[in-house]
């Protein structure tokens, strides 16, 4: 994995908030799910906060089943990023470790609390704000995130009878 | 993991292997590999598959290194969660440079015609012309190149498809009819097709008479060698001249390699592994490059795309994906003028229409709760002939993998506005209850006067307006004047006496059309040739 100190290609926060990001970045969240393959517990945070703002209108309504869709969610992104190249992946942990940060949190998502508590309306917000960036940087984290949780929701069969999707046609043996 | 459900289907690749198919999966390799052969061919799609089988049935043994894996029917389960991260490069998700195009690429046995959506289009009469008038390109022209187009679509069974479109097709021939412009049928090249509709997952049924199926089991059938799961790393050059090919196996998940090699020794070397793949090995290959062409006019035939919903279901994920399509903004106005373009309909599945639509939360559950009545336009632009259309640019990562560098330049733009119109105009006219350009937020529109007014203000933009493509061109271009092509007439390059490039790359335009067949007729003239010339040495 990536040193997240090499993380040099925005500008937007400077070099300088970067270098000391190691002492900034504070408490990590909590341990996530240690199976998945790109994912760590910090990044779990982030799309944990996300993809219910993505899917919002496309998750089941039930708790249960609600909180299940957004974990196999997370796990299809995990898959799909897996299955990127070295360098989309490697973009990809430096987008998730920016945004990791505390100051980035605030100075770039400008969500207050920590992922896992941040509010739907400020992740609603933050979203909004980077698909309406003038810098393309922000517009293609806004895509990446876009693609990466509708392809992991809607290549899910559990999401198909929501919209009528029969699935693949049967292939008699 | 459910069980494989299609396997009443005929596997051909079951029984080749039976049968002694020379195979090999180098992620599985336990040891470096070292090959000899005539002709080592890198990339098994429409360039590197017609090659395979027209130098293997003349006798030459032949050596075909994928980097993708071998997939089959009996692996073929539409699904696209399964077939993305398996059959496209980059799982279906490659971007231009500031991501702002996503590019659709086959990386598998069969490359990009194991995946394709079986369109079959000749290059068109206008295109050629060009590449003779501007280029100096001879023997080229319509009738040079007929036998050709002929005998590959004998070859691949390629003709017209006698079933009715399925309702997102007839909706642009409804459409196309209202407003008074042209649509036709597509040829296909299809035996015995189901009409199922997922031809851009692999095909369960062996139906689509892609690579896969065709050339390259007759080649193997013929004795020659496919190394699977290898990324051709570079030519090893020694004066003017190709010595050695040397390959990286891949692990098997397809992303990173492995500390295996594959060496290949032969007389000839092809590369085939398409218009990106293709510049990207011949530069970290150090081959010569005096006028600074390689990699240079890459072109993708960007794609604008405009969603409809219909008061009926149009089920656009099920039956043959593009059966019509309307090349009225290609032929109405000149091939250099300001951008042209191609109109088709694309297969509706889950994961790519949510993929594409614009914006996310409820709008975006509302639009896909409505999936069944979607109905949905691409439009082709004809990139490459405007001076102003110069493509984009392979250059290559600190790691050695290639990016393409293609900019939306205003000319671009121009044609997408344009076609982001018509397509709304078309839809509307078949019915539609609203239109939602693919742009921005995605607002859709209830009549056609307030879509074209909004379409005429978007601000259109690289992330703000989804540009897909499907098709990449150029990059190696074939020509007779060494300081604007890369490679002869003949396809040889102009400074490697025996290497080859027989594929898209070739081009030195974008085709205006879905490429598949402008490959195939190319390479079979192109590989026949050299096929006799080394031959006759003998």
């Amino acid at each position: 994995m990536i040193s997240r100190r090499t993380f040099i290609t925005t500008g937007i926060l400077g070099a300088a908030a970067l270098v000391t990001a190691h002492w900034l970045r504070g408490p990590h969240a909590p341990a996530g799910d240690a199976t998945l393959r790109v994912l760590d517990a910090d990044a779990q945070a982030i799309m944990g906060a996300i993809v219910p703002v993505l899917l919002a209108g496309a998750l089941p309504i039930a708790a249960d089943a609600r909180t299940k869709a957004v974990t196999a969610t997370i796990r299809g992104v995990d898959t799909a990023i897996s299955g990127l190249s070295p360098s989309a992946q490697d973009e990809l942990r430096q987008l998730f470790a920016l945004l990791a940060l505390p100051p980035a949190r605030l100075a770039i998502a400008r969500v207050s609390e920590p992922w896992t508590r941040a509010s739907e309306a400020e992740v609603r917000a933050c979203l909004d704000r980077f698909r309406g960036s003038s810098l393309t940087l922000l517009r293609s984290a806004y895509a990446a995130l876009h693609q990466l949780t509708f392809a992991a929701w809607y290549g899910n069969p559990t999401s198909w009878a929501r919209i009528g999707y029969p699935g693949p046609p049967e292939i008699p043996a | 993991m459910t069980p494989i459900r299609n396997s009443g289907i005929p596997d051909p690749w079951a029984a080749g292997q039976a049968a002694g198919w020379k195979v090999i999966d180098a992620s599985a390799l336990a040891d470096d590999l070292m090959l000899d052969a005539d002709i080592a061919i890198v990339g098994s799609g429409a360039g590197g598959g017609t090659a395979a089988e027209i130098l293997a049935l003349a006798g030459l043994k032949v050596v075909v290194l994928e980097e993708g894996p071998l997939k089959s029917s009996s692996d073929f389960r539409m699904r696209e969660s399964e077939a993305y991260p398996d059959l496209y490069q980059e799982s279906a998700a490659r971007k231009t440079r500031d991501k702002a195009i996503n590019i659709l690429q086959g990386r598998c046995v069969g490359g990009g015609t194991t995946v394709n959506w079986t369109s079959s289009f000749r290059t068109p009469p206008s295109t050629l012309a060009f590449w003779q008038r501007e280029y100096g390109l001879e023997g080229f022209g319509v009738d040079d190149l007929a036998p050709w187009f002929a005998q590959m679509e004998s070859r691949l069974s390629i003709g017209p498809w006698e079933v009715a479109p399925n309702a997102n097709n007839e909706a642009l021939a409804r459409g196309a009819r209202k407003i008074g412009i042209s649509a036709s049928p597509i040829r296909r090249n299809v035996v015995g097709c189901w009409n199922l509709g997922y031809c851009g997952m692999g095909c369960p049924i062996n139906a689509k008479q892609s690579m896969l199926v065709t050339t390259i089991p007759a080649a193997l059938a013929k004795g020659a060698t496919l190394v699977t799961r290898v990324r051709a790393r570079n030519f090893v050059l020694t004066d003017s001249r190709v010595t050695l090919l040397e390959g990286q196996a891949m692990d098997a998940t397809g992303t990173a390699p492995t500390s295996r090699t594959v060496r290949v020794r032969a007389t000839a070397y092809i590369a085939a592994a398409g218009a990106i793949g293709t510049p990207a090995l011949l530069m970290r290959s150090r081959a010569p490059d005096p006028y600074g062409i390689l990699g240079k006019r890459t072109f993708l035939h960007p794609a604008v795309v405009s969603a409809a919903l219909m008061p009926d279901r149009v089920d656009g994920f099920a039956g043959a994906p593009q059966t019509i399509y309307s090349d009225h903004f290609l032929e109405t106005q000149p091939i250099d003028g300001p951008l042209g373009y191609k109109l088709e309909a694309p297969p509706l599945h889950p994961v790519l229409t949510a993929i594409t639509l614009p914006d996310d939360g409820v709008a975006h559950a509302r639009w896909m709760q409505q999936f069944p009545r979607m109905q949905v336009l691409i439009a082709l632009l004809r990139d490459g002939f405007h001076p102003e259309s110069q493509g984009g640019t392979v250059r290559l990562r600190d790691d050695g993998t290639p990016q393409l560098d293609y900019p939306l330049l205003p000319v671009i733009w121009d044609g997408a506005r344009r076609a982001l119109r018509s397509m709304a105009e078309i839809q509307f006219a078949a019915g539609a209850l609203s239109v939602m350009p693919v742009h921005g937020g995605g607002v859709a529109f209830a009549d056609p006067a307030a879509a074209r007014a909004a379409i005429d203000g978007f601000d259109l933009q690289p992330l703000v307006t989804t540009v897909v493509s499907a098709h990449v061109m150029g990059g190696a271009p074939l020509g007779p004047d060494p300081t604007r092509s890369v490679v002869t007439p003949t396809g040889r390059h102009h400074q490697l006496e025996n290497l080859y490039v027989f594929d898209a790359s070739l081009f030195p335009t974008s085709i205006g059309a879905n490429p598949q067949l402008s490959i195939y007729g190319i390479v079979a003239h192109l590989a026949t040739d050299l096929a006799q010339a080394l031959t006759s040495r003998r």
